[in-house]
């Protein structure tokens, strides 16, 4: 651990300027369209800023423990990259700096420039800790082509879980599957949401009594009953096979979020322009989902917020927003860039679909990702047949308060 | 005289001074610093560590995952040892005959060891693929279909003690290749005088010739099993369900995953303590056999 202490800290080069450590979840010497996109909007900054100097950390891999050591080490970077599912780590244990001084002090740039749920994942007792690059609610993607095909109407905002499930029952006659369950629990937890479930109890710390709940139980057989009537291929069928049955044109309808884009374009089997996207089906009144969302923070120990305020602005701006969003990768939080971007019909439909999505769980709640590794263990043993879903589910939340009172 | 000894106690403590220094930093120092941390509760992000004494230790023998984590290693040594140990045997034995490519085989047989563990892993999850993995399309000939090694929990844990033979091939194969080279040659001829040859003379000179090369490979190769932690990150994360939860893996989640350091470092301690009880009932156990055991 020293060690890692001191390799963090090592490294810095010789110059007059101020330095910028900005962290980064590249690896070195990634290269691809987005990452030059985002090397661009850096050197941007350079040009307009001659006194600064931008040197990138990169964090490839474990980010939050790598984060949370150099927390300990007191070098965390000047800019801090805060993923929404892990941000109650970084807000409740001061790696970060309170940014609302500096959005009080900046006119030209306000909080209802954003769509005030985005907001949620960086915020904490009311300070704003991390300004939105980019976010996206979970949606249901669906294939046009297989739905004229198979001569089934399109899905609305607002369908039922009973309508989900007639649906994706009718594409076993062009020899297709409906839906394909992937057993990621950041992206089936809106399913328990949407059948008036939770995971955990309103204090966010025990799982008993509301994770084992009868409709999470009911939520999470009518997953296995999606496989159990050929609605949606068998895990085994999905997990390991390194091929996306969606993008492969096998499947009807797919859970993701808005990232799955730049892969369904150079998808050879499906045509991108030809899919839709629908809010998750919903028991409640109106639908919700989960949106996930990075966005930029300032660490404790930088010596020039005021730098590394300049440098978030830069990099949230609507210019640079536009372009950001220009690859694909996500939604715009800005509601300007957003508004612009509502032109493309798909990405008008993402907009529709903000209102009603919320930060993850792991916004609020240290921990949460053990949560998620254990969900993931439930999913399998139900899917696989070797736990009904009420054994699976008491189990997975005796684990989990197990692990809340370590 | 005195003089000279003790210029050469002063020469002989400079020799082992550079590795005593580094057995010091890098082992000694860290596994006392695990036992002090063991003591405490300590979430590692956070200032405030409380001495709760015993208690970690305590919980750690009453924690149904770590107890399963352990079980699943040991079920893992079970398999991978003695399978790695028969086939690595086996390959000697072939490479130690006047061979054509006995050299160039030595050195295939060598590569998985110096190759990056992680890339390893790379390659062997395209193996155990389900639908176009080449296990399965050998298999597929043999009327077996698609099986997910990998995915499904009854076999995760033996595909990767299956995975283990081969990458734990090389360094096997050279120490019994070195353990074979050195049984004397007078044994096998004497025995051939006897009438003893093949089989006969495999079972009576060169096992018990290899029995002090035989447990130093168990023990090294028990103690790399129980650790084994590479694989299991890359290619199952400890899943599907607990099946390759192993202990090496169990331990890594509790410190980088749940940052519960002080519990971490009470398992890592407890794993420490298991290695070593394990190495001493093999090497009690081999010993006896060892005196017990003459060429007959």
């Amino acid at each position: 651990m020293a060690l890692a202490m001191f390799a963090v800290s090592c490294g810095r080069p010789a110059t007059d300027k101020t330095i910028l450590r900005v962290a980064s979840w590249a690896g070195a010497g990634e290269d691809n369209e987005y990452f030059r996109l985002v090397d661009q909007i850096y050197r941007d900054f350079e040009r307009d800023n001659p006194d600064i100097k931008i040197v990138i950390e990169n964090m490839p891999g474990d980010y939050v423990p790598k984060m949370m050591l150099s927390h300990i080490a007191e070098v965390v970077p000047d800019v801090v990259i805060l993923d929404a599912s892990s941000s109650a780590l970084f807000k409740k244990n001061g790696v970060l700096q309170d940014l609302t001084p500096f959005l009080e002090k900046d006119k030209a740039f306000t909080r209802d420039q954003f769509y005030e749920n985005t907001l949620l994942a960086g915020t904490y007792q009311d300070r704003l800790y991390s300004i939105p690059v980019d976010f996206t609610p979970m949606v249901i993607y669906y294939n046009k082509d297989l739905f004229d095909k198979a001569k089934v109407p399109y899905p609305k905002n607002g369908w039922t879980f009973q309508e989900f499930m007639d649906t994706a029952a009718k594409f076993q006659s062009i020899g297709k599957k409906g839906f394909v369950v992937s057993n990621w629990m950041p992206g089936w937890v809106m399913w328990l949401w949407n059948n008036g479930g939770s995971v955990l109890d309103p204090s966010g710390s025990k799982a008993t009594g509301t994770l084992d709940s009868p409709q999470n139980v009911k939520t999470i057989q009518f997953l296995k009953d999606l496989v159990d009537k050929g609605c949606a291929p068998k895990l085994t069928e999905v997990s390991g096979t390194g091929v996306d049955p969606f993008a492969n044109g096998d499947v009807a309808m797919a859970t993701s979020g808005h990232w799955s884009i730049t892969g369904y374009k150079s998808a050879k089997e499906i045509n991108w322009q030809r899919l839709g996207i629908v809010s998750m089906p919903t028991q409640l009144t109106s639908p919700v989902t989960v949106y996930y969302e990075s966005g930029l923070g300032i660490g404790n120990g930088c010596k020039n917020p005021e730098a590394a305020w300049r440098f978030i602005k830069h990099f949230c701006s609507y210019k640079n927003q536009l372009r950001y969003n220009s690859s694909g990768i996500a939604v715009c939080a800005r509601k300007d860039v957003s508004a612009e971007r509502a032109k493309d019909p798909i990405e008008h439909d993402f907009i529709e679909l903000i209102k009603g999505s919320r930060p993850p769980l792991g916004a609020e709640v240290e921990g949460y990702s053990y949560v998620e590794q254990q969900g993931e263990k439930m999913m399998d043993s139900v899917l696989n047949g070797r736990k009904t879903p009420a054994e699976a589910l008491r189990e997975m939340a005796r684990r989990v308060d197990r692990e809340f009172d370590k | 005289m005195t003089s000279l000894r003790q210029r050469e106690n002063r020469s002989g403590w400079l020799f082992v001074a550079p590795a005593t220094i580094h057995l010091f930093l890098f082992a000694l120092l860290p596994i006392g610093f695990t036992v002090y941390l063991s003591l405490f509760r300590w979430k590692l992000y956070r200032p405030d560590k409380t001495f709760v004494g015993l208690n970690n230790y305590q919980y750690s023998a009453s924690d149904p995952a770590f107890l399963n984590s352990i079980w699943n290693s040991l079920k893992y040594a079970l398999v991978a040892v003695p399978s790695g140990i028969i086939v690595a045997l086996a390959i000697a034995i072939m490479l130690n005959q006047k061979m054509r490519l006995s050299a160039f085989f030595r050195t295939i047989y060598y590569l998985p060891a110096i190759s990056s563990g992680v890339a390893i892993s790379m390659v062997w999850i395209y193996i155990f693929l389900p639908e176009n993995g080449l296990l399965n399309t050998l298999l597929g000939h043999i009327g077996f279909k698609d099986i997910d090694f990998l995915g499904k929990s009854e076999t995760a844990l033996w595909a990767l003690a299956f995975m283990s033979i081969w990458t734990g091939l090389g360094p096997k194969v050279v120490l019994f290749m070195a353990g074979l080279i050195g049984v004397p040659q007078t044994l096998y001829e004497a025995a051939e005088l006897d009438g003893a040859t093949g089989w006969r003379a495999f079972r009576s000179i060169t096992l018990p010739m290899l029995i002090p090369t035989t447990l130093f490979v168990v023990v090294t190769s028990t103690i790399s099993a129980i650790q084994v932690f590479t694989p299991v990150y890359m290619m199952t994360k400890g899943g599907p369900e607990d099946s390759t939860e192993v202990v090496g893996y169990h331990i890594y989640s509790e410190a980088w995953t749940s940052f519960n350091t002080g519990l971490a470092s009470a398992k890592s301690f407890i794993l420490f303590i298991l290695i070593a009880a394990v190495a001493y009932i093999q090497f009690r156990m081999t010993k006896k056999q060892l005196e017990g055991h003459s060429v007959q």
